[in-house]
């Protein structure tokens, strides 16, 4: 019995007699090129990925300060863990923005999306304006919005104020912080998901919808039917990602709360990803139990992945061959 | 064609060669290139200034000064020693300790010695901190003092009676109601450091009491207490920006802008206010008003170290030597930013004289160094890990008024115990 050559090259059978990888593959000095080329970024992923999160992992199991040696101590910095009020505080935090702003960016963007669909004037200008926010600078986004929200001289706060009312702490309360980075977090994600979103819409086809129309569907009826229904594979991704990016917040926060202030409004801003970065960089460094932190939000993005992976074979269709 | 095309890359290649030879024909081969590593913005100058000064003093030795910007000097220095490199000299704060354990600092007690550098003529507690386990590590560049700078023409306009040299607690706090009834509703009076380490421990200290007392927290103590009671009436009575409101305020540019008609500066920002494009005597400056009777400052300090990989280590040290030097000292104090460690007349009379439009500025700083006390931080730097977690989590709530000054004393002294173990 042969085996099929898996990537056969023109159709030319394997010469028996040559080295070959495997029974009835490439010759070995035709996929020697093929590894040559493989080599860079196998390189990049052994020593940035592969070996960085081996020794992250070594390092949560050691005592790791500002400067020297880690010393290894077992499972301690995942005993701390478990009775750390301030990793409650960021989970709370992380946990939040992503329920408060995932829902807000598949919104705007659908929006924004449904909108492109339509002709009118300004439609490129409009277009542009969905697509700003990916090309441009966010630490530049954030910085521009913490102004517009700043206490004292913001612009938001003194529009406020021209209408009467009295001026909002933004950043010194939960609420006032919830309201900015969520803000900021949708308007800096919603761009990506709209084009996604708005790819998905042109492969729709077309006759669908003049069928509904036929059956004297109306436009909400037919957005409802069959535009959302059949976005959902877009609609995953959108969700999937936006999840997994938005869980690992910290320029938002990090900009706008920064930590040489240890102000009092930080814990209102606090993600993991952020409480992590403290740990490891700020201070005197505790890069050992910043590693467990780490791992812990590895952990909740896995969990958070498998269940919407789940969901989606409950609530995504793909069509009748998928 | 092989051969020759090999030729054309041993051609290019001498030819790279030689251009790099000519990019260091400008450098003579017995010199010596230092790197020096800092992470002020505002000190660069001054500390420019006293490198200048090595260098036409020592020609053979280059020293080629990096700022790094503050928030990611030690990520820059850990990565940098960590592999063995790193600047031969660099600043040093309260960290050293966790430096000394990781072998990466020279002890310069031998230097010291050899040279018979004296260390009394340095700020002796800030010499002391970078003694470590009976060796010098550092030698002190820089100490902190905070002084009360109010801008006179504020007052000048409410009428109000300005702050004397010799004023108290409740002087400042009757001198704040007074401005808070005159100002506009949107300006501030007054600005007190609300925040654990340099505010309320200060403030402890002020009273007689103590943070740390045999390796323990003792915030729960009377003057732990009182002293968190003191700032957050403070706040409660309009005198101080609301603290939750606080983080996007910055007092420095609140008092050039004159939103602000008082609070307490740190030495190292005294050249913003100086340098600000107002006229000379707008700011003046007086030392922290009295508690009791009694009053005292914290202070921190940061010191020249050197790397103990450094390949030129006599070269290193005598860069050391001369930026912390009479002379070294009062030319970097001359860029105006970082009060010096170095105790001579001439350093601090240098540093007044850059920030001449401060007026009082001699006479409130003389007083506060004699008064200093080493900031909790510096002096026990297990519990800067629990800094950010008091201030965010314990401090928040209690200024929020959710929670009584005796209650949040006491999860100071837990975050603190649990620091200290």
């Amino acid at each position: 019995m042969t085996s099929a050559a898996p990537f056969p090259l023109n159709g030319a059978e394997p010469q028996s007699g040559h080295r070959t990888l495997w029974p009835g593959g490439l010759k070995w000095r035709q996929a020697r090129a093929g590894y040559l080329f493989l080599i860079p970024l196998l390189a990049g992923l052994i020593v940035f990925r592969f070996y960085a999160f081996g020794y992250n992992v070594w390092l949560s199991f050691t005592k790791a300060g500002a400067f020297g040696p880690p010393r290894f101590i077992g499972l301690d910095n995942y005993r701390r863990l478990l009775s750390d009020s301030q990793l409650v505080v960021a989970l709370y935090n992380t946990v939040k923005f992503a329920l408060i702003a995932v829902p807000g960016v598949v919104i705007v963007s659908l929006l924004c999306a449904l909108l492109m669909q339509y002709r009118f004037r300004g439609e490129s200008v409009f277009r542009a304006i969905v697509f700003l926010p990916a090309v441009c600078l966010p630490t530049a986004i954030i910085l521009v919005f913490g102004w517009l929200f700043q206490t004292q001289y913001g612009l938001v706060n003194a529009a406020i104020q021209a209408m009467g009312s009295s001026p909002v702490s933004w950043f010194g309360s939960e609420a006032g912080v919830t309201a900015v980075v969520s803000l900021i977090v949708v308007y800096l994600s919603f761009s990506v998901p709209a084009i996604i979103l708005y790819a998905g819409m042109q492969d729709i086809p077309s006759d669908v919808y003049q069928a509904a129309m036929l059956d004297g569907a109306g436009p909400v009826h037919r957005f409802f039917s069959i535009t959302l229904p059949l976005l959902t594979p877009s609609l995953f991704f959108v969700i999937l990602t936006s999840t997994i990016g938005i869980l690992k917040l910290f320029d938002t926060v990090y900009i706008l709360l920064p930590p040489v202030d240890h102000s009092v409004s930080t814990n209102y801003g606090l993600t993991l990803v952020y409480y992590y970065y403290y740990l490891a960089f700020v201070d005197a460094g505790q890069r050992g139990y910043a590693a467990a932190v780490s791992l812990f939000l590895l952990i909740l993005i896995l969990g958070v992945s498998i269940v919407l992976l789940r969901l989606q074979r409950r609530f995504v269709h793909y069509g009748e061959d998928g | 064609m092989f051969a020759s095309r090999r030729h054309i890359m041993f051609g290019t290649a001498a030819m790279m060669l030689a251009s790099l030879s000519g990019v260091d024909s400008a450098w003579s081969a017995g010199d010596v290139n230092l790197s020096l590593m800092i992470w002020d913005p505002a000190q660069k100058a001054g500390v420019q200034k006293a490198v200048d000064a090595f260098q036409a003093a020592n020609p053979a030795i280059k020293v080629s000064l990096v700022q790094v910007p503050p928030d990611q000097y030690y990520t820059k220095l850990d990565a940098s020693l960590g592999a063995g490199e790193g600047p031969d000299v660099m600043w040093q704060s309260s960290r050293a300790s966790y430096y000394v354990q990781g072998a990466a600092l020279e002890p310069l007690t031998s230097y010291i010695k050899k040279d018979n550098l004296s260390l009394d003529g340095y700020n002796r507690q800030i010499a002391g901190l970078y003694n470590i386990g009976g060796e010098q590590y550092g030698v002190p560049k820089d100490m902190d003092a905070w002084t009360f700078i109010y801008n006179a023409s504020i007052f000048k306009k409410l009428g109000v009676e300005t702050p004397k040299p010799d004023w108290a607690w409740e002087d400042m706090v009757r001198i704040a109601k007074e401005l808070k009834a005159k100002q506009a509703p949107s300006d501030v009076p007054l600005y007190y450091n609300y925040s654990f380490n340099n505010g309320v421990a200060s403030l402890v200290h002020a009273l007689g009491g103590k943070v740390i007392d045999n390796n323990k927290s003792a915030m729960s103590a009377a003057a732990g207490t009182r002293a968190l009671e003191m700032v957050k009436s403070l706040q409660d009575e309009g005198l101080i920006l609301k603290v939750a409101d606080s983080s996007d305020f910055n007092p420095v540019s609140s008092l050039i802008s004159g939103k602000l008609a008082m609070g307490e500066i740190p030495s190292w920002n005294l050249s913003l206010l100086s340098k600000a494009d107002l006229p000379a005597g707008t700011f003046q400056a007086v030392r922290m008003p009295s508690v009791n009777g009694s009053w005292t400052t914290d202070t921190n300090g940061l010191a020249y170290v050197m790397n103990a990989n450094s390949k030129h280590k006599d070269e290193a040290w005598k860069l050391i030597k001369f930026l912390t030097s009479d002379e070294g000292a009062g030319l970097h104090a001359e860029g105006g930013a970082g009060l010096p460690a170095n105790i001579a007349r001439a350093t601090l009379s240098a540093f007044v004289k850059a920030n001449e439009k401060l007026g009082g500025l001699e006479q409130a700083l003389s007083v506060t160094i004699d008064k200093s006390y080493l900031r909790t931080t510096t002096r026990y730097p297990k519990i800067i890990t629990a800094n950010s977690k008091i201030n965010s989590a314990v401090m928040g709530p209690f200024y929020a008024g959710t929670v009584s000054a005796s209650d949040t004393a006491r999860k100071i002294d837990q975050a603190l115990d649990e620091a200290l173990r």
